[in-house]
């Protein structure tokens, strides 16, 4: 019992701020893309466009030459919640219960 | 897969209050790829499943799955570019689980995966690992990034003139090119050329707003009006009123916040009131002195009037000269101003 207790105070701690994990923002590692240089590959016996343009993916490849903000996306991963069909119905359910009007 | 539809899954949070979504649909439209091909998941190394063979094939050109060594250099790149940017691993490239193997699989034989569901189940699967076993790492950090300025949430934040990039952590991506080739021992060092045509960090300045006026709407309008009257003789641009934030980013600067509990903060109406009455009491004291020698004329008022101004000038220019240098100690970067050049 004694074990469970810090355990479930600390899960309620971050709870209350927002948050969906117990990990700190500085904990964090931000994996960031990188871009490619698919000219400089090719030029040198690695062609690789044919297979990207065939995925439809170069818009993709574009867009990874920008900034990457790593505070703000530390920020968002911290409070980021997964909501799922079964989720949702839960969610619903309850709501339902509280109030049976819904 | 026989998956819900995208509209019951999403990934939702909040940026300084502003609720974010990420959906498989956001993903799509970000990165202008349709949400449509081919999607396997779950096989989770099954030595028994029929990709296998398939994969091998493909792959090694043989029925057997051979070593990471014994792939040609276009596959190991695409290897490795999967692991990097498509479907991001922590680590352990060299041995792709059979899902990532099939993934790899669709591209080499141009068949099209579905690009944006593989991203978003990899984001979820992450994200789960870090609320359940608490794993420290966050893939995609520029696609998540630029959902958020896609989002508007960038704007949002620029119109409150909050944030630099300083504040923010930007960084870029670093490119990968020849040079990573030669890097990972896919070509002789001496086989390596740097081209004129390289791709360059992208020189796109921030979204954000680079600067801004460190000072703000609770400042004293004396200290207002000094300070974009400096800027606009330095510069040569007027500061608008909309462009000061409303609070200073993270609140008073420590030392600003001691110097003014002491003094109390002053309103603009005290301010006033107390400058009156000090001018009354001066006023008199000038009146007793000079009452003694000669009647107060106007010339010798006018004057007094002068010096008293000159003094509020010399308070409120030292004011500001004790506000940059802590601009300076704390933001260098909207130092730069008062430094002049």
């Amino acid at each position: 019992m004694q074990e469970t207790v810090p355990s479930n105070q600390g899960a309620s701690a971050y709870e209350i701020r927002g948050r969906t994990m117990s990990l700190e923002e500085w904990q964090l590692n931000v994996q960031v893309e990188k871009p490619m240089d698919f000219v400089s590959l090719a030029y040198h016996g690695c062609e690789l466009r044919d297979i990207y343009q065939a995925q439809d993916l170069e818009d993709y490849f574009g867009m990874l030459n920008g900034r990457t903000y790593l505070s703000l996306v530390r920020h968002f991963w911290v409070r980021a919640q997964v909501y799922e069909r079964k989720a949702v119905q839960l969610e619903m359910d309850e709501k339902v219960l509280i109030d049976p009007s819904l | 897969m026989g998956l819900e539809p995208f509209r019951c899954m999403e990934i939702r949070s909040s940026i300084m209050g502003i609720p974010v979504f990420i959906s498989e649909a956001s993903i799509s439209w970000v990165i202008r790829r349709a949400s449509e091909g081919k999607f396997v998941n779950g096989l989770d190394n099954n030595k028994t499943s029929p990709w296998n063979d398939i994969v091998n094939k493909t792959m090694f050109n043989s029925t057997k799955k051979g070593k990471y060594s014994e792939l040609s250099m276009r596959i190991k790149m695409l290897l490795k570019i999967q692991n990097e940017n498509l479907l991001p691993k922590g680590g352990g490239g060299d041995q792709p689980s059979l899902d990532h193997r099939v993934f790899l699989h669709f591209f080499l034989t141009k068949q099209k995966a579905n690009v944006p569901k593989y991203i978003f189940r990899h984001m979820i699967k992450t994200l789960k690992e870090s609320q359940t076993i608490k794993k420290t790492w966050i893939p995609y950090g520029r696609l998540i990034s630029e959902i958020l300025h896609q989002g508007g949430i960038l704007k949002a934040l620029k119109e409150v003139n909050y944030f630099t990039d300083a504040q923010l952590s930007t960084v870029t991506g670093k490119i990968m090119n020849g040079s990573t080739l030669k890097h990972i021992k896919l070509i002789k060092k001496e086989d390596h050329k740097v081209l004129s045509t390289d791709l360059k960090e992208s020189t796109v300045i921030s979204n954000l707003m680079d600067d801004f006026p460190p000072i703000y709407k609770q400042d004293p309008l004396e200290v207002r009006v000094m300070y974009m009257r400096e800027h606009f003789e330095m510069i040569g641009q007027t500061i608008k009123i909309s462009d000061i934030p409303d609070e200073m980013y993270g609140g008073a600067l420590p030392i600003a916040k001691s110097k003014r509990s002491k003094k109390r903060a002053m309103t603009e109406a005290e301010y006033v009131e107390d400058a009156l009455e000090q001018a009354a009491k001066k006023a008199k004291k000038s009146k007793v002195t000079t009452s003694q020698e000669k009647p107060a004329d106007p010339e010798v008022l006018t004057i007094q009037q002068e010096a008293q101004e000159l003094n509020a000038l010399r308070f409120w220019t030292r004011e500001l000269e004790a506000r940059s240098q802590l601009i300076l100690l704390s933001h260098p970067r909207r130092g730069r101003w008062l430094l002049g050049s």
